[in-house]
């Protein structure tokens, strides 16, 4: 038991000590310029979601892996702009070095946020589908001519093949489509080469998210940063407006020796008068004080006036 | 008490609080011929003169003032700038009160409290100023910013320099250069600003409220005033060259 608390509590003290590095590196990476953080992506959230991911006890992936390997993969999910949560990208373990890699869906999102992707849609062609399609000589872009499914032809674990059908944001529609010889040549690239029991039992989704992967990676690979740099102009005065909205109005200044002043005609100030007198007295003091006060101008501050005769 | 408003803006400052046995001029940018013919050559009810800040158009005749035997109060930043463009030296002893911010000084009938402002240059100044004819009066200019708020005012003269929407389009026209832009952003206050600086005050025991430093280019007095009539439920009038306001306690 008291072994299990204090493991846990080490585990705590990684969890913090990770946590406040990684933040710290992504900050001072900003600060300096070196790393632009979307503007639709919060770091922080990322970042916690991800400890929620890797404290999951069924894989323990933190007290598994080095504490510099846990460190780069979330700096390489902040990097990206992915959710764990949302699994967008998934944190896998290699012996003890965790590595962080984007799954379909953290592709969907980075060829969306930067390679110009307004939606994607995939499907898989079953054995018994009529599929049929046409590359254009002109372009080498595909066309979809036929696709016909039936109640009796999906769910079938025998699959021909999937495609995916996106359009970018200048309005250019596309397709990828993928043989299924060729998915299953991409699963062999991983380490279960296509026999994990999901594989086996949805193989239709599998293949949905191979052909979406496929279809992603281009648009990712071919994009530019230009979407961080989106209101460059305005980067500069941002800040500005932010030092205003943090600074601004926060402490307050008064004439201490004035204030019975203005507690007369405002009962609003009468805070000073307060601590001093209690209340009873204060409705009494003014009137009598208002001459006095004026008299009591010279000395009544300690050691800070500086009087200046008139000429 | 009367405010005069000998001049605002960036070609000069210069605002005389004066009872008629006491004045306080606030900033020394407009020739001191002027300051005399205001108050009817009377010099020796100048109680002192306040300067912001090094600008030009805020204490380019400090020299003069100090030669008329005016004190001048400013920051010792101020004044070490200063030193380096006039000899002013020479009245160190006499006519050169140095004022830390936070401090509440008497300058004759005046009691100035200074405090730190937000602009370009070494050690600016705004002043919370009291008369017992005129009540607390808040003095702002040349700051993007205040960080504070003040207790107990009764008059207000705030910078309200520019608007965004004015500015942006002066710059997209090229009137302006876009380096500009961010300099009068990080150095003066705009409208917006102006206005939310105005309601994080208690604006109870407020009479007047005079916006100050309109630049010449991104503003709209008429409608400036207007907005923070409407904002505040205030008099509210945009300083002009020569124009007289009365500045009391009471708004009577």
């Amino acid at each position: 038991m008291s072994q299990n608390q204090q493991t846990s509590q080490s585990l705590e003290a990684v969890k913090k000590d990770i946590s406040a590095q990684v933040l710290a590196k992504v900050d001072t990476f900003q600060k300096s310029g070196e790393l632009r953080i979307p503007k639709d992506y919060s770091p922080e959230n990322a970042l916690k979601s991800a400890y929620l991911v890797l404290t999951d006890p069924r894989s323990n992936l933190l007290a598994k892996c080095t504490k510099e390997s846990v460190a780069n993969a979330l700096l390489k999910m902040v990097v990206w702009g992915l959710s764990p949560l949302k699994k967008q990208c998934d944190f896998i373990p290699y012996g003890d070095k965790l590595e962080c890699t984007p799954e379909y869906t953290g592709n969907i999102v980075l060829a969306k946020r930067y390679g110009n992707l307004k939606w994607i849609k995939a499907n898989a062609i079953f054995e018994k589908d009529v599929f049929e399609f046409h590359v254009d000589a002109e372009t080498g872009c595909k066309k979809i001519l036929k696709h016909e499914q039936s109640l009796d032809s999906i769910g079938s674990k025998t699959l021909k093949g999937a495609y995916a059908i996106y359009e970018l944001n200048d309005g250019t529609v596309d397709v990828e489509i993928m043989s299924m010889i060729q998915i299953k040549d991409a699963w062999n690239q991983g380490a279960m080469k296509g026999n994990s029991p999901a594989h086996k039992n949805f193989p239709d989704q599998m293949a949905i998210k191979t052909v979406i992967n496929r279809a992603c990676k281009l648009l990712i690979r071919g994009s530019d940063d230009s979407v961080l740099y989106s209101g460059d102009e305005n980067d500069d005065i941002d800040p500005i407006k932010r030092e205003i909205e943090q600074n601004a109005n926060v402490e307050e200044i008064s004439f201490v020796d004035v204030v019975d002043e203005q507690a007369i005609s405002s009962e609003s100030s009468s805070e000073v008068v307060d601590t001093e007198t209690g209340e009873i007295k204060q409705e009494a003091e003014p009137a009598k004080e208002e001459p006095k006060t004026e008299s009591a101008d010279q000395p009544s501050k300690p050691g800070t006036q500086q009087t200046m005769p008139g000429f | 008490m009367k405010l005069r408003i000998l001049n605002s803006g960036s070609d000069g400052n210069c605002y005389i609080l004066d009872n008629g046995t006491d004045a306080l001029v606030i900033e020394a940018g407009v020739k001191l011929i002027d300051v005399k013919q205001a108050i009817d050559f009377d010099v020796s009810r100048i109680n002192g003169c306040l300067v912001s800040h090094e600008h030009g158009d805020h204490s380019k005749y400090v020299l003069d003032f100090m030669k008329s035997n005016i004190k001048v109060y400013a920051s010792q930043g101020t004044f070490n700038r200063l030193s380096q463009k006039m000899k002013i030296d020479r009245y160190r002893d006499r006519l050169i009160g140095e004022l830390q911010t936070g401090k509440q000084y008497q300058i004759g009938a005046f009691k100035v409290i200074p405090f730190d402002v937000q602009h370009d240059c070494a050690e600016p100044l705004g002043f919370l100023i009291n008369h017992p004819d005129m009540g607390t009066t808040l003095f702002a200019t040349d700051t993007y910013y205040l960080k504070y708020k003040f207790k107990g005012l009764n008059n207000i003269m705030i910078e309200c320099n520019y608007r965004d929407d004015i500015l942006q389009n002066n710059v997209m026209k090229g009137g302006i250069p876009p380096f500009l832009l961010k300099r009068t952003m990080q150095s003066h206050m705009s409208y917006d600003t102006c206005v939310s600086t105005l309601l994080a005050n208690d604006l109870r025991d407020v009479h007047n409220i005079v916006l100050i430093h309109l630049s010449s280019q991104n503003s709209n007095s008429a409608e400036f005033v207007d907005g923070i009539r409407k904002a505040t439920g205030k008099v509210v009038n945009a300083a002009e060259k020569g124009m007289i306001l009365n500045f009391n306690r009471s708004p009577f």
